[in-house]
């Protein structure tokens, strides 16, 4: 899917040759750079809409760059005439129409119309009383109004995300426990329904964050339930393969990876097998689920097809738990684990040192802002911190998991 | 006629009048039916001194709602995708954001006043947009755009303000001495007596390089500044001077044929 450039109506020296810079890095940062996009504002983390704004921006962009270079031609001012799209006789002809309507994105698909229906419902309400194209029975509850705050968290301060937070949050948080509904809960059904819909590798992911708030612990395997992802296995290790295939020549991204002798045997893994490290990066969704895991192929992915055989990883947050491995025999991410062995995250206990009254909104704050996910994690194990798990005072505090699927069968 | 909004956005073409919240100064749009139909709007960006991206934009009903869910989450959609309305405003943003963070990334001088395109390989640019584009905490203050982009570029001594229609006028003693070449001069003022001049200070919690000016003279600019009407009042503290976005112009005039 290569970039669809537009024409840009005007040159110069100067535009020129930062319309053909503007386009290498573009490239360079779309196709070749492995970021993380979950550390993106979210409007950016989405490929394919990151690429409409390159390809859209970059009339704009040049336009700045035409009009700070002075120079004569079209753009150079704020004559109409001069403008990027010149005035013409615009409706002269049927092709001057279509293209008028084509750059207004007149479509009348089924899909365009709702979009309208809805787009106009917000200039007035009274165009659809019965709320019938609206977010139904869940429009007005609290969750509803979270959706709302949620867009008011952190807007007061474009540096601060915290600011504000928490009378916003404790108040949408109340209104939920009065419907006697867990937030959470309420959250999580929400965002099954919205990642799904993106990709069932939202499924996966929403269904280990509910694993891990419901406090199950233990490992999870490829015989686990899988919830609503259940019937989307073979796809999502499907996914897991495309990633890796993409990024197989990024170092960064795809690594090879040692694992002790001890572990291989436990786990099967022959000789001929390849251990990776895979960051999940550019990978909303497997990152939201995995972040960073080590995966077993069965073959070097850059000398021709390979299978993935299996995935291991550690379930747990630097702003709530933790699992501790030594890394030494079978004791790494993906294996069974004692619960002695669950701490507060990093976010919590720096350098290993406990911050007593680090609060909810300051364990998110180190690694930025996904609030509904990022939120019932923290808030499931509240203000402070503790060296062991079961040392908290509360029934169900969350509690982390490993995750060691065998997609052999799968 | 049915519109895809989407692609609407993406085209800069709003067919309402935009009041730009912070500028205090409407981009406008025009539709003309003569001998011939066009329409034309003006590109500004929403907030013309900072790099910053900002976040979701819908204000009102079930767009906001979405918009709200998206953000929780983290996550955002196509925008071709039809389950999901994302208002032109955060569209709009969105890609303001990309055009500010691919101008600091390719051109030289954090992108400030330049139009010539700077050293380097097109990986440290491409890791240049995408520092700009992170979320607030993620961002690495020491390297472009944050390293220099919110610097101190001059101090003016404001003696007297008022305010009219939501416009703060400022005159200085001695005159200001900006230069009437460039258009994206802003300042954060820190005024420190004088009755009721509180209000008219600028916070960089909410306006971190500052809000635009308009320079009417050599001792005499105007920024937007909500409040009550209020008379001339002899005042002292300090403008810190900023630079933003622009160069002779940020201002985009779009004809759609």
């Amino acid at each position: 899917m290569t970039f669809n450039w537009p024409d840009i109506p005007f040159s110069g020296t100067e535009v020129d040759a930062f319309v053909a810079e503007y386009k290498i890095v573009a490239e360079e940062l779309y196709y070749h750079l492995p970021y993380d996009s979950t550390i993106l504002k979210p409007q950016f983390r989405n490929d394919a809409a990151l690429k409409k704004f390159l390809e859209y921006g970059l009339v704009y962009a040049a336009f700045i760059v035409k009009q700070r270079a002075g120079n004569s031609g079209p753009g150079t001012d704020f004559d109409l005439g001069n403008s990027p799209y010149g005035p013409t006789d615009a409706m002269s002809t049927p092709e001057k129409r279509k293209h008028l309507m084509q750059n207004l994105g007149c479509i009348a698909t089924m899909g365009a119309m709702i979009n309208c229906w809805k787009d106009n419902k917000e200039k007035d309400p009274s165009l659809d009383p019965y709320d019938e194209l609206g977010s139904g029975s869940r429009s007005g509850t609290p969750i509803s109004d979270l959706m709302d705050e949620f867009n008011g968290f952190g807007s007061s301060d474009p540096d601060d995300p915290c600011t504000g937070f928490y009378s916003k949050y404790d108040d949408v948080k109340d209104e939920v426990h009065e419907q006697n509904e867990v937030l959470w809960s309420s959250i999580l059904v929400l965002a099954d329904e919205v990642l799904g819909l993106f990709s069932i590798n939202g499924h996966v992911a929403v269904h280990f964050l509910r694993k891990y708030l419901e406090g199950t612990g233990g490992v999870f395997t490829e015989n686990s339930s899988w919830g609503r992802a259940a019937a989307y296995k073979s796809a999502h290790k499907a996914s897991i393969k495309e990633h890796i295939n993409y990024w197989k020549n990024n170092s960064r991204t795809v690594s090879e990876k040692t694992l002790n002798q001890t572990w291989k045997d436990a786990n099967g893994v022959s000789a001929t097998d390849k251990i990776y490290q895979v960051r999940f990066e550019r990978n909303f969704l497997l990152a939201s689920a995995y972040g960073t895991a080590t995966v077993v192929l069965s073959g070097d992915p850059k000398l021709g097809d390979f299978e993935v055989k299996r995935l291991i990883d550690d379930y747990d947050f630097f702003y709530g738990w933790e699992i501790i491995r030594s890394d030494i025999g079978i004791d790494i991410p993906g294996s069974p684990f004692n619960d002695l062995n669950i701490t507060s995250g990093e976010n919590r206990r720096p350098g290993g040192n406990c911050i007593q009254n680090q609060t909810v909104c300051g364990a998110i704050d180190r690694g930025g802002f996904n609030w509904a996910i990022r939120l019932p994690v923290a808030d499931a194990m509240g203000q402070g911190c503790w060296d062991k798990w079961e040392d908290h005072p509360s029934d169900n505090p969350g509690k982390p998991f490993s995750i060691n699927i065998n997609f052999d069968n799968i | 006629m049915i519109k895809t909004t989407y692609l609407q956005a993406l085209h800069y073409l709003n067919l309402s009048v935009e009041q730009n919240e912070l500028l205090g100064v409407s981009a406008g749009s025009s539709i003309s039916i003569g001998s011939s139909l066009s329409f034309y709007d003006i590109f500004n960006f929403k907030d013309p001194m900072d790099v910053a991206p900002g976040g979701f934009l819908a204000t009102t009903g079930n767009t906001r709602k979405t918009e709200g869910l998206l953000n929780g989450i983290g996550y955002f959609p196509p925008l071709d995708d039809e389950n999901f309305h994302i208002s032109p405003e955060t569209i709009q943003g969105a890609m303001s954001s990309v055009i500010k963070a691919m101008l600091v990334g390719v051109l030289d001088n954090n992108g400030k006043r330049s139009t010539t395109v700077g050293i380097g390989s097109s990986t440290a640019k491409a890791e240049t947009v995408i520092n700009t584009l992170r979320e607030p905490l993620q961002r690495d203050l020491t390297v472009a755009p944050f390293n220099t982009w919110r610097d101190s570029v001059g101090i003016i001594t404001p003696t007297s303000v008022s305010r009219t229609n939501n416009v703060a006028i400022v005159t200085t003693t001695p005159a200001h001495g900006l230069s009437t070449q460039y258009d994206d001069w802003g300042v954060v003022m820190n005024l420190n007596s004088g009755i009721g001049t509180a209000s008219f200070n600028i916070s960089t919690s909410t306006y971190p390089n500052g809000v635009p000016i308009r320079i009417i003279n050599s001792t005499t600019f105007t920024y937007p500044n909500t409040g009550i009407n209020t008379d001339w009042t002899a005042v002292s503290g300090t403008a810190d001077v900023r630079v933003g976005w622009g160069g002779t112009s940020i201002n985009l005039h779009l004809y759609y044929t």
